[in-house]
């Protein structure tokens, strides 16, 4: 039997809650990018009009944007919506990349300046002790 | 019309987000409390005053109102939820709009 102390423990279990949000965050993250991605697929492959619309791309958009909301709310639930919202920022710079490499579209610089900046602001925000 | 869309916008997105904030903390069914609902309700309706702010302004111009719900939110759930705001917090919100500004320029 091991005892531990209670300021051990409410080290331990914000450890726990602090890993359990980023891979929470993360997949919140990347289903976003899913969910865009295949709702760009969705738009590409169908023809114009409305009911080409409805294929098995766009259903798993919809299934993706469910899971994320679902994800979303266990985010909101353990942390403070200022925390935590801001992780949201990352979406357009990866969307970037996934718009390059997948679709061929072209990247600007202002793109790759902006999503710098972006990064910039999250690496603040996330950066243990930063002092500003 | 288009800045009274654009603060209808920025608000409304910030005041779903307290909805959700608020449906989260609830001890009932984690999505289906009357405040998620409420918060999916309302960002029907950004989406809506969106679409029709895109009549007037061009795509440029809804990445920047997409880069001020960063700031508007925290300071929303500052002043709502009660929720500290530290000051690298604000730093990196407005560091992020000024960053969607410039990629979409």
């Amino acid at each position: 039997m091991s005892f531990v102390l209670p300021g051990k423990a409410l080290l331990i279990a914000d450890r726990k809650v602090k890993i359990y949000t980023t891979i929470l965050a993360l997949a919140n993250i990347a289903l976003q990018v899913v969910a865009f991605t295949l709702m760009k697929i969705s738009s590409t492959h169908s023809k114009h009009n409305i009911i080409s619309l409805i294929n098995i791309f766009t259903l798993l958009a919809f299934s993706a944007v469910f899971t994320r909301a679902i994800i979303w709310q266990w985010i909101l639930k353990l942390n403070s919506l200022t925390k935590c919202y801001l992780f949201n920022a990352l979406v357009p710079t990866l969307l970037l990349l996934v718009s390059h490499y997948l679709f061929h579209e072209h990247i600007t610089h202002n793109n790759i300046l902006g999503s710098a900046i972006v990064m910039l602001g999250l690496l603040i925000l996330f950066k243990p002790n930063a002092k500003i | 019309m288009i800045i009274l869309l654009s603060a209808l916008i920025i608000t409304l997105t910030a005041t779903g987000q307290i909805f959700l904030k608020k449906g989260a903390i609830l001890n009932k069914h984690l999505i289906f409390n009357q405040y998620v609902i409420s918060g999916y309700g309302v960002f029907i309706i950004v989406m809506t005053l969106s679409i029709t702010l895109m009549h007037y302004a061009s795509m440029k111009y809804m990445s920047a109102i997409v880069g001020l719900n960063y700031p508007s939110t925290i300071l929303l759930a500052s002043l709502v939820l009660g929720e500290k705001i530290q000051t690298k917090t604000l730093a990196a919100s407005l560091i992020i709009l000024l960053g969607y500004i410039i990629f979409t320029l």
